[in-house]
């Protein structure tokens, strides 16, 4: 008889330490994953209404179809793949254009797509001041975004610049819709620009 | 005596085992299901637009979103070409230019014909707008002249 006080102190001292363990390990770490899911289902509500959506989407694409001309200059300046050969090509007419002579060419490595790809150019050209000078403007210029990372310009004649170019190597393991939602932007906000302007002029 | 305790704190027990199995067998489930349930709303909705025309638009806005970062951290270097030659006096002779966009240094070496025009010179770099520093490294007398070296750092 003396042992039931004993046990039922035991028990209780069960019950009570049994709670505290499953409510701080279990019950409370259960109720913050609701509170982070509860949280990502209410935004993910608010934009995704079928019907809302379905009319965003809808804007999205009319607003695509409708900006080919833009499109072609945005792929101009930005294009969708490396295309070396057309940038050895530009800085050939203008080396050409301000009496210099292009010694040697190299590019670098390209990046991996999403990411924005950057193609190094290193260029040894012979030619005086006037030249390299015209030369980094019209690089600046160029419809496609270049820029100019470093040069040398020596009285000698004999100059290097360092241009980076860049494009969009693709998608890489972003499906259409992640990318889109990844990396929106209202269009206006580049076209209205007033530097993207000029250098779609 | 203890009956009463007993009772509570087995209620307390079965409470808190009710409130975890509520949350993670009911209520997280079923939240996960209606996000699955909108991202598979979303790419039907989506997948009713051609294929094609799908991964053009994905990339249309993969252009306008780093064309914006490229322009917003673009610089003329060639402005800052001609202000160096605004700013040069005449009797300098610069034999060498080198610039780095990343340090935004542009080291000129060259002759001036005395000290005395060089630390002019060095006096007017110091009163061109963006040039953040005007630094001499090198200063030395020579039959040609004082060959120098000056370094301009360019702030933002």
């Amino acid at each position: 008889m003396a042992h039931k006080p004993v046990l039922k102190f035991l028990a209780i001292a069960g019950f009570l330490s049994a709670s505290a363990i499953i409510h701080s390990g279990l019950g409370l770490p259960a109720y913050k994953e609701y509170k982070i899911l509860n949280e990502k289902n209410l935004e993910i509500a608010g934009r995704t209404d079928p019907e809302l959506l379905a009319s965003q989407l809808g804007v999205l694409f009319a607003e695509y179809r409708g900006s080919f001309p833009v499109q072609d200059f945005i792929s101009s300046a930005l294009p969708l793949n490396d295309d070396t050969a057309s940038i050895f090509q530009y800085l050939k007419n203008a080396a050409d254009g301000s009496n210099l002579q292009i010694e040697s060419f190299g590019t670098g490595k390209p990046a991996q797509p999403p990411a924005l790809g950057k193609i190094t150019i290193e260029t040894r050209l012979k030619g005086g001041y006037e030249g390299v000078k015209n030369l980094i403007r019209l690089i600046e210029n160029s419809i496609r975004l270049s820029s100019v990372k470093s040069f040398q310009i020596r009285k000698s004649g004999s100059s290097s610049i360092i241009i980076e170019t860049y494009y969009v190597g693709g998608l890489g393991d972003l499906s259409p819709l992640d990318a889109i939602e990844k990396f929106k932007i209202n269009p206006a906000e580049i076209l209205n620009r007033e530097d993207f302007r000029v250098l779609s002029q | 005596m203890f009956n009463r305790p007993l009772f509570l704190s087995a209620v307390l027990f079965f409470l808190v085992l009710a409130f975890y199995a509520a949350f993670r067998f009911f209520a997280n489930p079923e939240i996960e299901r209606k996000i699955v349930g909108y991202e598979e709303e979303k790419i039907r909705l989506f997948s009713k637009f051609p294929e094609e025309e799908q991964s053009k638009l994905a990339n249309f806005y993969l252009q306008l979103n780093y064309l914006n970062d490229l322009l917003n951290g673009r610089e003329e270097i060639s402005s800052m070409l001609e202000t160096v030659e605004k700013n040069t006096r005449e009797e300098i002779i610069l034999e060498s230019l080198e610039f780095n966009a990343e340090t935004k240094i542009l080291i000129l070496s060259g002759v001036a014909p005395s000290q005395d025009i060089l630390s002019r010179q060095v006096e007017v770099f110091r009163y061109v707008k963006n040039i953040k520093n005007v630094s001499l490294e090198k200063a030395d007398e020579s039959k040609k002249g004082v060959i120098f070296k000056i370094i301009l750092s360019y702030g933002p």
